[in-house]
């Protein structure tokens, strides 16, 4: 169950949405499970946070105000610094977006809402983890 | 879990502590932040002196020590503020009997102040406890949004579930599958040690629960399922909606075998038309009865079922049973109407005796030929289903049709030709009302027309007709060449073969044709011979038909 083990520092994680209740249940989630939460309301402030703090990955609403989770995810991969992050995309039932750009941009995994936290988590761990088999190799 | 020393105070909190060190810097003083033990986690040392890290220490030791017990409040040394050297406050207080956690913030003011600087001390005294006193009131709140965010995320799980439940039940499966499918979402996000659903069956008219679902380990005998009934059935009377027990308030109401620690079973209410003999009374037209149950024993991380849980299981038992209704109604749909279907073509058969069992065999016969084209012409098994179903009622039109002229021996005139010839368009004029049989006309109309458009009742020609009644026609023709008939000797099967490749081009479209004479054609025969269609008339027919049949109602 536990394959990244003990951890010396916990894995940061980034988590924007402009509804509130989303970003702290998936904080109080990822806080009980030995991981760093950043949180952000919008995109431009998500932005801001990951070129400082350089997250281990990035969970990011679509739907948001003044810059979409997709604008964002472009800013990032044309931003060297955080070209590599790993991206989770949350959207909602009907605005999924094509394989075409999910490629493109390089985006990990596509999760409609209403979404299970708990799976969340486990699609959280395996691209992190996959991450770092990547990494060793 | 991390470590506890630093379990307190998270990293924002850490900042806004050294946020507030620096501008007590302002002040010429040093501030700190230290543990149960004096362990300073932060010090400021702006005041441009050294703080005694002993004297710090036990400030804070102090300071904690001397916590009243229910106090949680701020406190500080005002005792003897003259004197003091140090100010300080609690900051958190973690919840601990004996006092042993805890943090302290301290300030330092160097040096003894002196009376000018008394009004200043008053005032830091103030600032720290306002201070203090605001830190853990924002604690306790960020506790309490931890505390609702975890709540809020198990509902989230729940939602999940329940959208999961609702959007699988479009798909039409056998009832098995989708309570599995209930009973593994459930276990995902409840925690049990066992969850099971029953289903109402009724056998040799008696009824009894089934365990059609279940995951984890539950143990589920027929003792035990009477049992939950009976059970179940005492709470509904008393008006409640679900069987709940447990030793945790009280001691069990029920007895229950040895390693059941909690119970909560959940009915799922239903229209059951069948009903045994065994439910007395006159049966109210709509009256709601339990057509199974819901059970999950011994919850895991909490000592009992709550109410939520009562709520979740409710909710998901009246999906399962809205589905398992859903799926009988449409079963007894399907059953209705094949059984109408039959109707029909039995009394066909009445009138013309010599073709009875002549539908039922051409729409064996189109479904073969169906099945060899199937590739080449792209057709799926639905419009299998549906040739089938032409081919069977292919001569409905034969009911407009006088009986004496069906059957009539010898020479008949070319009026009563034409009227013969007239059963197409009758069959199609009958199924045309029928909103589910459109697809099935063109077998009816066509069946008699020929490629060389001499057929009837339109003349059309080669691929004017369409697939439907080109296989429909090859099967009634086949079946006609090797049956009895008035007007006619019955042909071997070769012999058979043989007319259908003469007629070529002519009467069968060769595409069609060759495709029939090229499959094991003595195979179908030995299969018609053996009865298979007759078998296949008894259950297995009832049941390909439903299936057929099926396809025309979705």
């Amino acid at each position: 169950m536990h394959r990244k083990g003990q951890r010396m520092t916990p894995r940061k994680v980034l988590v924007v949405d402009d509804e509130v209740h989303i970003v702290h249940v998936v904080a109080i989630k990822l806080r009980n499970n030995g991981y760093e939460p950043i949180t952000a309301g919008n995109g431009q402030e998500a932005y801001d946070l990951a070129c400082r703090e350089n997250p281990d990955i990035i969970i990011a609403d679509y739907m948001m105000p003044v810059m979409s989770g997709l604008e964002l995810l472009e800013k990032l991969r044309e931003n060297e610094t955080t070209r590599n992050i790993p991206f989770i995309l949350l959207t909602a039932r009907n605005f999924a977006i094509d394989d075409v750009n999910q490629q493109r941009l390089n985006v990990s995994q596509c999760i409609t809402k209403p979404f299970s936290p708990k799976e969340l988590l486990r699609n959280i761990e395996d691209i992190l983890y996959q991450k770092e088999l990547a990494n060793q190799t | 879990m991390p470590d506890t020393v630093t379990a307190g105070l998270t990293a924002s909190e850490m900042r806004e502590l050294k946020d507030f060190g620096d501008r007590l810097a302002a002040l010429g003083v040093n501030f700190a932040v230290c543990d149960f033990e004096g362990r300073p986690l932060l010090l400021c040392k702006m005041g441009g002196f050294e703080t005694d890290p002993v004297r710090l220490a036990k400030t804070a030791r102090d300071c904690l020590k001397n916590l009243p017990a229910k106090k949680e409040g701020p406190r500080d040394d005002s005792s003897s503020l003259s004197a003091s050297r140090y100010l300080s406050a609690v900051l958190v207080p973690l919840a601990d009997t004996k006092r042993q956690t805890g943090f302290a913030a301290v300030i330092d003011l160097g040096g003894t102040p002196d009376m000018n600087n008394q009004q200043q001390v008053h005032i830091l005294s103030e600032l720290l406890r306002l201070f203090t006193g605001k830190f853990i009131s924002q604690r306790k709140s960020t506790e309490q949004m931890d505390m609702i965010s975890s709540e809020l995320a198990q509902t989230y799980e729940e939602l999940v579930l329940l959208y999961k439940i609702s959007t699988n039940m479009e798909i039409v499966e056998p009832d098995a599958n989708f309570l599995q499918m209930a009973c593994d979402s459930l276990t995902e996000i409840v925690s049990v040690e066992g969850i099971a659903i029953l289903q109402e069956k009724t056998v040799d008219d008696k009824s009894r629960f089934v365990l059609i679902a279940g995951a984890g380990v539950i143990d589920i005998d027929d003792r035990t399922t009477s049992l939950l009934y009976s059970r179940l059935q005492q709470e509904m009377n008393k008006g409640k909606e679900v069987l709940l027990d447990s030793e945790v308030d009280a001691p069990f109401r029920h007895e229950w075998p040895k390693n059941i620690r909690n119970i909560i079973v959940v009915p799922m209410f239903g229209r059951n038309k069948t009903r045994s003999s065994q439910q007395a009374g006159p049966r109210q037209p709509g009256a709601s009865c339990i057509i199974g149950m819901l059970v999950a024993v011994n919850r895991l991380d909490k000592p009992d079922f709550d109410s939520t849980d009562a709520k979740l299981f409710t909710s998901v038992a009246s999906e399962c049973a809205v589905f398992v209704e859903n799926n009988r109604l449409f079963g007894d749909l399907k059953e209705l109407f094949i059984g109408s279907l039959k109707a029909l073509t039995r009394s066909i058969d009445a009138k013309d005796r010599y073709t009875r069992g002549h539908s039922e065999r051409v729409a064996f016969i189109s479904k073969w030929i169906a099945e060899q084209l199937a590739e080449d012409e792209n057709l799926d098994q639905e419009q299998i289903h549906k040739i089938y179903l032409a081919g069977l009622l292919h001569d409905i039109g034969k009911i407009g049709i006088d009986e004496k002229l069906l059957c009539k021996l010898g020479r008949i005139t070319a009026r009563e030709r034409n009227k013969l010839r007239m059963h197409p368009s009758i069959g199609a004029n009958i199924l045309g009302g029928i909103k589910q049989m459109r697809d099935i006309i063109p077998g009816v109309l066509c069946h008699h027309e020929r490629v060389d458009g001499k057929g009837y009742p339109s003349g059309l020609k080669g691929d004017q007709i369409p697939l439907m009644g080109k296989i429909v026609g090859l099967a009634d023709s086949f079946d006609a060449m090797t049956s009895e008939r008035v007007y006619k000797d019955v042909m071997t099967v070769e012999k058979a073969m043989a007319e259908i490749e003469k007629r070529l081009g002519t009467q069968f479209d060769e595409k069609v044709a060759n495709a029939f004479l090229k499959s094991d054609v003595y195979h179908l025969w030995d299969l018609m011979e053996e009865g298979a269609v007759k078998t296949y008339g008894a259950e297995d027919f009832s049941q390909y038909g439903s299936v057929a049949v099926g396809t025309l109602i979705t």
